[in-house]
């Protein structure tokens, strides 16, 4: 980890009309870190994300990412500064098939043979999307359909991996296959932002965390801190 | 054979050449507003604007001595770049201003072009040149032209490269993508602005083909000439599934053929009647159109 942050989030407010949906959110994340956000529904952490990746203009405060300013910047502007995200509602494209969504995720890239150990990565880390690669995504099952947007977001190569709620809808052990794609990814070089509702997953994976409450930040510490903390036991933990 | 039944044969023959070349026509236009829905969800009245400038620049270039080989893939590429500048000027700025804002700019896209033709080339007919000589080849009481072979031919070929183009490479692929979802694609490092205009250019490049071709068949073209065309071909696409580029070509190819059988067999007086005919019922019955899925489950 380096002094400098990767991604510096700095008084940020996004407004939906007269919706005041995020008032004066502050984050960092290091280089190598996973970082998660916790948040109930509706406290604002997807609106966070398309912040970070350009799909939602903020009202105010600053995104930098190495020492560039995103804001502004549109979001396939982004994508290609290294920040690719895994959406909420996965958003995968139901009828092209397993392979060609992970080539959309490549999209920019014309690094063909890097492209193609990243395709292997893919399937390494999700043994299931090679035996479907030729079906149309939209026939895989909801836990398949997060692996594939988790690796179609991995396919740009990113810096910064941005995961909205990827155990959402999940069996545990899914959840649990998930989760532990997602530490080996990090481990092999990405910084993660993982927002999530599944307080207990995002702790035991991540290095630090934010607690969101309806737009702001309430709480913050580590991963260890914030699973032992009262707040989040009592909100998230089901203590 | 009984001489009746056998006429009515030669009859319906007929009807089918004729309505497979009109069909052609109404396909080639009702791709371009198929195209167009399918990747931002806005039924571009101005879209039969397209076919008449492609004619006009066709009649242009070819009055001053060009040859179809170039006349014809400048015809296209001339509604290509119109159809680009307005999708910038007019319909880019109101993207997210709703449908019905949509639907009036298109409209008076639509009139500004007619009344910017008839005020600049004037309003009345011009006679495209028949650079190429009719050829008519006949099968008992059946006619079919040179000029039907070439216009069913190359919308074939047009068709052809069009599937590659949307199917097989790179462009087509991220014009699917924007189709299924705009926000999907940025995320995916797609310019999503880049691909919709792409995707202008392409369907009405295939209005201006379709232009010209009509040129050849009828040898008149007006700045008007759109109207009837864009309106059917709307319904062609409506009919094959709105958005959907095969059901497009399905429904261009249904309408021009029921069209022909309908006038030939039965009530001449109605020919522009049964596109709308078609159109209610097909709203009426199964609106997402021939070719359309019912809806799809969420996931
Ligand atoms: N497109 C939108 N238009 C209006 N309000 C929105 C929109 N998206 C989100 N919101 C509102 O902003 C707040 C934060 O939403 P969101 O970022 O989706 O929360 P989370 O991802 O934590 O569930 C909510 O109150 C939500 O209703
Ligand atoms: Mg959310």
């Amino acid at each position: 980890m380096s002094d400098t942050p990767l991604l510096t989030v700095k008084g940020l407010h996004v407004h939906y009309g007269a919706i005041h949906a995020i008032h004066g959110v502050d984050l960092e994340i290091f280089s190598g870190e996973i970082v998660t956000i916790l948040g109930s529904n509706g406290a604002g952490k997807s609106t966070i994300l398309r912040s970070i990746s350009g799909l939602t203009s903020p009202s105010a405060g600053t995104i930098l990412f190495q020492k560039q300013k995103l804001n502004g910047l549109k979001a396939n502007r982004i994508v290609k500064l290294g920040i690719s995200q895994a959406p909420e509602g996965r958003l995968i494209f139901p009828e092209h098939t397993v392979l060609e969504n992970l080539e959309i995720g490549a999209y920019l890239r014309r690094d063909r043979e890097e492209i193609c150990q990243d395709f292997e990565y893919v399937y390494h880390l999700f043994p299931k999307l090679k035996d479907r690669s030729k079906q149309p995504a939209g026939t895989l099952s909801g836990g398949e359909q997060q692996m594939l947007a988790i690796g179609r977001a991995l396919m740009a190569k990113p810096k910064l991996l941005l995961l909205d709620e990827p155990s959402l809808g999940l069996a545990p052990i899914l959840v649990g296959t998930i989760f532990k794609a997602i530490e080996e990814v990090n481990r092999r070089g990405t910084t993660i932002l993982l927002v999530e509702q599944n307080a207990f997953a995002a702790l035991k994976v991540a290095h630090r965390g934010y607690v969101l409450t309806t737009g702001a930040v309430t709480l913050t510490g580590s991963g260890d801190e914030l699973i032992s903390n009262d707040q989040v036991k009592n909100a998230y933990l089901g203590a | 054979m009984n001489e009746e039944l056998l006429y009515f044969f030669y009859d319906l023959g007929q009807y089918l050449i004729n309505g497979i070349t009109q069909g052609s026509i109404y396909a080639l236009i009702a791709l371009g507003y198929t195209m167009v829905y399918g990747i931002i969800k806005l039924i571009n009245f101005a879209h039969g604007e397209f076919y008449m400038i492609g004619a006009f620049v066709g009649y242009y270039l070819v009055i001053s001595g060009a040859s179809l080989w170039i006349a014809f893939p400048a015809a296209m590429l001339g509604a290509g770049v119109v159809a680009v500048i307005i999708e910038r000027l007019v319909y880019r700025p109101i993207r997210h201003a709703g449908r019905i804002a949509a639907l009036i700019s298109a409209l008076g896209t639509s009139l500004f072009f007619q009344y910017l033709g008839q005020g600049t080339v004037g309003a009345d007919p011009k006679t495209f040149p028949p650079v190429i000589e009719e050829i008519s080849y006949e099968w008992g009481e059946m006619m079919i032209s040179n000029i039907q072979i070439i216009i069913i031919i190359t919308t074939i070929v047009l068709m052809l490269v069009l599937r590659w183009l949307v199917s097989s490479t790179r462009i087509g692929m991220a014009m699917r993508a924007v189709s299924f979802n705009h926000d999907a694609a940025e995320l995916m490092g797609i310019d999503t602005n880049k691909i919709i205009s792409f995707t202008f250019f392409v369907g009405a490049a295939l209005a201006g083909a379709a232009g010209v071709l009509v040129g050849l068949y009828y040898n008149t073209i007006e700045p008007m000439m759109g109207l009837m065309p864009g309106l059917k071909a709307f319904v062609a696409a409506v009919l094959g599934g709105i958005g959907i580029i095969p059901g497009a070509a399905l429904g261009g190819l249904v309408l021009g053929i029921v069209e022909n059988l309908v006038t030939g067999f039965w009530a001449s007086n109605y020919r522009d009647a049964i596109a709308f005919g078609i159109l209610i019922i097909i709203l009426l019955i199964k609106p997402t159109g021939l070719m359309g899925k019912n809806i799809r489950e969420k996931v």
